[in-house]
């Protein structure tokens, strides 16, 4: 009985420490385990791969620093997929503080593809407004971006000369850790027919079910686990497959703690209820 | 008037982008695409009310010489040490974003890079000890809900792993026995049988089908997502959208005044 008592009031630390340890150990030894691609997954692979070459993808960054582990492997991944099927990217933000992630993501697959500024990819920035410019960008993007990040006038760069609203863009993507992907689906999918996907943190990810089930969402990668298996998809392990090992002992620490926890606290209800 | 000409302002765009939605033909269509372009220069302005705000707090803090006020200097310094490697950035490159290969970036790539994409990797990654460490102590099967909670949870955490599935079912399996013989102690015994029966039902059909369990456990994620979540979800969503639509019309009929509780 007085180990289960200790076992309710454990010190945090010593969970601290655990956490510490199922973590580092399996980022620190390479793992490579194989798992089933899930369908929303797979969904938002074909969705890309299905595109004909030099149409036009826009990708949103609505994420930054916080969700690097969990957003960022998407765009990687998602950069390479695009770029190794022709297609031509457009970057924005609703985050200003993501904004650089995104860039960094394009400018890397960029160079590793051969891929040219303003040939093959854009980088229109960040404006404030994210709703106004949703629902304006479905009428004429100029109107929002006039000039790219570095100040170019959009119609001096090639990517942009035919793109002028939603029915230009192929497909959006949307890598989030908020609310992004509703507000992009209520006013660019809901209204101007856009095709969208939702690349978001593992907690986002069950709020958008519900549109992934009426096919507002074309497809869905969701946490580290999404973006390992678009990594898979593409065969081109990254930061989310090398994640993949680490979080899931979390996950199976954070299991076994729950049941330890609770089974303690049966054991200790129980046996105050003999002795009364 | 201070407080008629908001209202007026707010009824008239309310409307009109109303009419521009369902007509989006001419004049509607160019003139609500005018009220967005200038929704978004607004929403910029509101963008430097922050900076304005955020720079006054500090320097009244420090002013005052209060406890935190070491605090106070750190985030000031911070803010106009980005806002000058801004500056320079852009003075250099035309663009404080300047990424001009991958091995030369500007100062303040340099400060987003090697500083902010750190501190805020480090704040958000302390949740891991604080959910491990929360889950340990809150997360229990007292009550019958909680109970059900737990075992979505759980369900839904093993379909979400690639390695220790099987550890992780023998752990459910045994939380269910243990959650049934407890209920046993608390006089609910017909409960207490049910969780007994699936707990020794798992356990069973893990022994026999280990590698089954292994491919189903992230169907049986993806059935709890799509199916109970989603129902769950779907239901709040209509209700939250509904409530929305009413407090929309409520601002645009000037009833629901809160907004200018300034004025």
């Amino acid at each position: 009985m007085k180990f289960v008592k200790w076992l309710t009031s454990v010190d945090r630390r010593i969970i601290f420490l655990l956490v510490i340890l199922v973590v580092l150990v399996p980022m620190l030894i390479t793992i490579s385990i194989p798992f089933e691609v899930g369908e929303p997954a797979q969904n938002a692979f074909n969705a890309m791969d299905s595109l004909p070459p030099g149409s036009v993808v826009m990708f949103s960054v609505d994420y930054d620093a916080t969700s690097y582990p969990e957003c960022h492997p998407m765009i990687v991944a998602m950069t390479h997929h695009a770029f190794k099927k022709d297609l031509k990217i457009i970057l924005v933000a609703n985050i200003a503080t993501g904004l650089p992630l995104g860039q960094e993501a394009l400018e890397r697959g960029a160079a590793e593809h051969g891929k040219e500024y303003g040939v093959d990819y854009v980088n229109l920035g960040y404006r404030p407004g994210m709703v106004a410019i949703m629902v304006g960008m479905g009428r004429e993007i100029r109107d929002f971006y006039a000039q790219d990040y570095a100040n170019a006038n959009v119609d001096s760069l090639p990517v942009m000369q035919n793109v002028h609203n939603y029915d230009d863009i192929a497909l959006l993507v949307s890598f989030a850790h908020g609310m992004q992907v509703e507000t992009w689906i209520a006013y660019a999918g809901a209204r101007f027919g856009q095709q969208i996907i939702g690349g978001v943190t593992g907690v986002v990810a069950p709020d958008l079910y519900p549109y992934l089930q009426s096919g507002q969402l074309v497809g869905l990668l969701g946490g580290l686990k999404g973006a390992s298996e678009y990594e898979s998809l593409i065969n081109r392990k990254g930061l989310a497959s090398r994640g993949m090992p680490a979080q899931s002992a979390a996950h199976i620490l954070i299991i076994l703690l729950i049941v330890i926890g609770s089974i303690s606290e049966f054991i200790i209800n129980a046996h105050s209820r003999r002795k009364k | 008037m201070k407080r008629t000409l908001p209202l007026v302002i707010t009824f008239l765009s309310g409307v009109f982008i109303v009419v521009a939605f369902f007509i989006p033909h001419e004049p509607f269509g160019s003139l609500e695409q005018r009220m967005l372009v200038w929704l978004a220069i607004l929403s910029g302005f509101t963008l430097l009310l922050g900076v304005d705000s955020l720079v006054k707090h500090h320097v009244r803090k420090i002013s005052r010489k209060s406890k935190d006020t070491f605090y106070s200097i750190v985030t000031l310094v911070g803010f106009f040490g980005t806002l000058a490697a801004g500056i320079v950035t852009w003075a250099k490159y035309g663009t404080p974003l300047e990424f001009a290969s991958l091995n030369e970036i500007g100062s303040f790539f340099w400060v987003y890079r090697w500083i902010m994409v750190p501190l805020q990797g480090t704040m958000f990654a302390l949740l891991a000890f604080f959910i491990a460490s929360a889950a340990y102590r809150a997360f229990r099967a007292r009550t019958l809900d909680a109970t059900l909670l737990l075992i979505a949870a759980i369900l839904v955490m093993v379909g979400r792993v690639t390695m220790g599935v099987i550890p992780a079912v023998i752990a459910l399996a045994t939380l269910l026995i243990a959650a049934g013989i407890y209920r046993f102690f608390m006089r609910k015994p017909v409960f207490g049988a049910i969780l007994v029966v699936i707990g020794a039902a798992v356990a069973v059909l893990l022994l026999i089908f280990p590698h089954d369990a292994v491919r189903l456990a992230p169907h049986v994620q993806e059935w709890i997502m799509s199916v109970p979540q989603t129902a769950a979800r779907r239901g709040i969503l209509i209700g939250v959208t509904l409530g929305v639509v009413a407090m929309s019309v409520r601002i645009i009929l000037g009833i629901e005044r809160t907004y200018l509780s300034s004025t």
